[in-house]
């Protein structure tokens, strides 16, 4: 489709800043100078930006990264006005092409948002409104920006809107349009919001960790299409993101931000290759994309271990289609083995069936054909407290240490709980035992009488560890279990993830969609896609010489710095 | 979407059923019997013979699981039997009452739709901070207010005091108002409360940054994004607080001395008129289950994600 200007002739872009011959030092799209964002809690300011700058000049991709609570999101949020209603600018000025935008009412700051400045937001599954129809959503862009503008009629919207959902690389946009977000996919919900963010073409797109909700070759083709709209347009975009990866890859600059301070700023190819804070390199260091990890040292081969999980053609279907006429196989034929001690990984992307495997391994989900042995036994023969003390053996850490651990109990009782119902330890013992667990994922005794809420991210994820070591099981299965933490808690939790697996020989289940966390962690691969294993093999081998296109794919699609390198 | 909507009336069905077994067997076992009461009295001077061929023409004597199946027979065919206490047919006295009752429930449902919009619009909009402190705290007042006080107070205030509304004599309309406000008052409260909340819960999500982010207003931002969303928790509350509905027009009808089905339970109540009182029984059900299922059937046309719920699982 030609590049025609999408928007009618009237309508004020701005200065025209990128323009071919622009002068030497073009006036940035957006300057933060001295930014100070306070939130306000009861009666007392807390101040979360302590006085950063940055700017973007036009046409620039600018990455912001930091670990959760850098004041990232915050600093991107205040650019455009979107503070939480406890939240304001207590200091500095927000330029938009020269014009501090900090002071303005709500009222000057509609007009400039959605025209001059676009969101990409984070989460696509719930960025969009579930009561209304795609069409409408991107439609409405225009319809609130009409005044003024006669010429968006009815009609042209909707070309407009058919137009934009092409351009993003939607098929069937007529179709496409009528539908609600929870008929799309992730990837084309995300497609569908930076179609909102470009409608009127503003000058700077701010993308707050766009696609950190989607599946690794999502992921690529999402930013990849970023890449084109900014070519096309000029537009700048400013990249918040965690993922050090992603922002070594499409970024021409960075900045570096943690506790609400700018850390380091810069050329990304020149901080990615001579960091000059410690913190961004220990950043650098932790991240799994951008070093070199060595992989696992294999497994004594001479030495005979038995299989601690045998699955042999598992299968599970589900009906599906108008009154289940259908069936749908979630998982075909599937069968790996994992020697005791060591850690098979099983990789893929959303609704490609891991989890269905995984729940059929720990006897959640019984299979429709084939079998499952942990520890010799198969899940399906056992009933009663036979399969209870089946589960004990095989325990299980979830991905989203926010939502797996009980608000209301107390770190002890979480850890407890575990002895108690399986009468592991004499009720007397049963704190020095919590608190030797405690000790052994590395917290201190004082989170014992605290509550998950009190606790971060990565502690929170120690004491789902420690719950289940709690039933001394011989099995671990970790889905996704280091995925929703920063790279450097991430790196700490997969450390000590291996120092307990050699202390207590334990064997790993490892879920994750994460190839660059796989190859650090794991012995032995599956690639699964579409309910199949395409391939699987030591780890080694599959990431040297991948077989199968889809892993191939897979491994083009992670995110690295092709500059630093 | 056709065998959705066969099972939803199926067990509507069921409900009335039950409801209507479970107020034969509670109406059976209560001590007393509308006969006795009637016609024991020494002033009508009957002999214990004439009595009980007075219960044999009532059928008071049958055994109760016929009694049962020939009132349930008679329910399905719309013969709800005769009034113990006048003799007339209790589809005679339902139909003196309803329209009354009808007008009452209606015109109080709709304020209390009112004030529950008002109060948790108005304080979700207000950027005063101590409004919406007040405005939060109304509808714990509401709940808390009994209906008979409130009622009495009413009358007390407006009519006797001020004379500003009539309780005797007045037009239709003018005698509709005070009742309306005391039977709306409580039922506002819940609907306020939980349209509050979700208000507050469907302004923290994501798409609500996305329309300002799109240059929206606030109001835009509060029609068109967050009223829709805010309104599907309220609308099964909504369809609960029938039930509070009929029972608050019983008080309500017996406070201000109008003549519909509320009163005429109240008399039921006192004369133990058991044909009656288990009309009045199902024709609550009755309305309970419908608005219930229409409730239901609503949701689906305003979220869409609710529709056609068919498909893999995985």
């Amino acid at each position: 489709m030609p590049a025609e200007p999408i928007v009618p002739s009237g309508v004020a872009l701005g200065t025209d800043a990128a323009a071919p011959d622009a002068p030497a030092v073009p006036v940035p799209v957006l300057e933060i100078r001295d930014l100070s964002v306070s939130y306000r809690t009861g009666h007392v300011d807390t101040e979360v930006v302590h006085g950063i700058s940055l700017r973007v000049d036009p046409g620039e991709v600018v990455a912001v990264v930091g670990e959760s609570g850098s004041g990232k999101t915050t600093t991107a949020h205040a650019a455009i006005g979107l503070l939480p209603s406890n939240g304001h600018v207590s200091g500095g000025q927000i330029l938009l092409n020269g014009a501090d935008i900090s002071g303005w009412s709500d009222k000057q700051l509609e007009a400039v948002r959605g025209v001059r400045i676009g969101l990409v937001p984070q989460d696509p599954s719930s960025s969009l409104n579930p009561v209304k129809t795609i069409g409408a959503q991107i439609g409405e862009v225009l319809q609130i920006h009409r005044r003024g503008n006669r010429s968006y009629t009815r009609a042209f919207i909707r070309t407009r809107v058919l137009e934009l959902l092409a351009r993003v690389g939607i098929p069937e946009p007529e179709r496409r349009s009528a539908q609600y977000p929870h008929q799309l996919s992730g990837g084309m919900r995300q497609r569908v919001l930076i179609a909102i963010a470009i409608a009127l073409e503003p000058q700077l797109i701010i993308a707050d960790e766009p696609t950190s909700a989607l599946d690794v070759t999502v992921q690529k083709r999402v930013l990849d299409l970023l890449d084109d709209l900014r070519a096309e347009f000029g537009t700048a975009i400013l990249f918040v993101t965690h993922d050090l990866g992603v922002a070594a890859e499409r970024s021409s600059r960075m900045v570096v931000m943690r506790s609400g301070r700018v850390e380091e700023e810069g050329g990304t190819a020149d901080i990615l290759a001579t960091p000059r804070s410690d913190y961004t390199r220990r950043l650098l260091a932790d991240a799994p994309g951008l070093t070199v990890t060595e992989f696992r040292r294999p497994a004594d081969p001479s030495a005979v271990v038995p299989d601690e999980i045998v699955a042999r053609n598992l299968v599970r279907e589900y009906p599906a289609g108008k009154g289940g006429k259908t069936v749908f196989r979630a998982v075909d034929d599937v069968s790996f083995t994992v020697p005791r001690g060591t850690t098979h990984a099983i990789v893929g992307e959303s609704g490609s069936g891991k989890t269905t495997t995984v729940r059929m391994t720990l006897g959640l989900v019984q299979p429709s054909s084939g079998s499952v042995e942990v520890a010799g036994l198969d899940p399906q023969t056992l009933r009663g407290e036979a399969l209870r003390q089946f589960r004990r053996r095989i325990q299980l850490v979830y991905q989203n240490p926010f939502g797996s651990l009980d608000p209301r109990q107390t770190v002890e009782a979480i850890v407890q709980e575990p002895l108690r119902n399986f009468r592991l330890v004499d009720p007397s013992a049963r704190a020095t035992r919590a608190a030797g667990l405690i000790d052994r994922v590395a917290l201190p005794a004082s989170v014992l009488s605290r509550r998950p809420r009190e606790l971060s991210g990565g502690q929170r994820q120690r004491v789902a560890i420690a719950r289940a070591l709690a039933a001394d099981p011989e099995v671990l299965v970790l889905d996704e279990a280091v995925s929703a933490l920063d790279v450097t808690v991430q790196a700490q939790i997969l450390g000590l993830l291996d120092e307990l697996q050699r202390e207590l020989g334990l064997t790993y289940l490892f879920v994750s969609h994460d190839l660059a966390v796989v190859r650090a962690i794991s012995d032995t691969v599956s690639v699964m896609s579409l309910g199949r294993v395409v391939e699987s093999g030591p780890t080694r081998t599959l990431f040297q010489s991948p077989q199968h296109e889809y892993t191939r794919e897979l491994l083009a699609a992670v995110p690295s710095a092709h500059a630093g390198a | 979407m056709n065998r959705y909507l066969a099972g939803r009336i199926g067990q509507a069905v069921l409900v009335l059923w039950a409801a209507f077994t479970l107020s034969f067997v509670l109406l059976q076992a209560l001590p007393g019997d509308a006969i006795m009461i009637k016609f024991e009295n020494p002033e009508l001077g009957l002999s214990p013979d004439q009595i009980a061929e007075l219960r044999l023409y009532y059928g008071a004597d049958q055994p109760l699981i016929l009694q049962y199946f020939q009132t349930l027979v008679g329910f399905l065919s719309g013969d709800f039997g005769y009034s113990v206490e006048t003799g007339t047919p209790v589809i005679e006295r339902i139909a003196e009452g309803l329209p009354a009752t009808a007008q009452l429930a209606t015109a109080a449902f709709l304020l209390a739709v009112v004030l529950a919009v008002t109060i948790a619009f108005v304080s979700s909009y207000t950027r005063f901070a101590w409004l919406r402190t007040v405005l939060l705290g109304v509808p714990s007042l509401f709940v808390s207010i009994p209906t008979f006080w409130l009622g009495i107070l009413l009358i007390q205030v407006f009519s006797f005091q001020l004379g500003l509304v009539p309780t005797i004599g007045g037009t239709d309309a003018q005698l509709l108002i005070l009742p309306v406000i005391t039977l709306a008052v409580p039922i506002s409260a819940p609907l306020a409360q939980v349209l509050c909340r979700s208000l507050d819960e469907v302004y923290t999500r994501p798409f609500v940054s996305v329309a300002v982010a799109k240059g929206a207003s606030r109001q835009w931002v509060l029609w068109r994004h967050v009223a829709r969303n805010a309104l599907l928790p309220t609308l099964t509350i909504a369809g609960l607080t029938i039930g509070e509905l009929i029972a608050g027009s019983v008080i309500t009808e017996t406070v201000f001395g109008r003549n519909g089905i509320g009163r005429l339970t109240e008399q039921a109540v006192t004369a133990q008129d058991i044909p009656v009182l288990q009309a009045i029984v199902i024709l609550a059900a009755f309305v309970f289950v419908t608005v219930n299922l229409l409730v239901d059937l609503l949701f689906p046309i305003l979220d869409p994600r609710l529709k056609g719920r068919v498909g893999v699982s995985a």
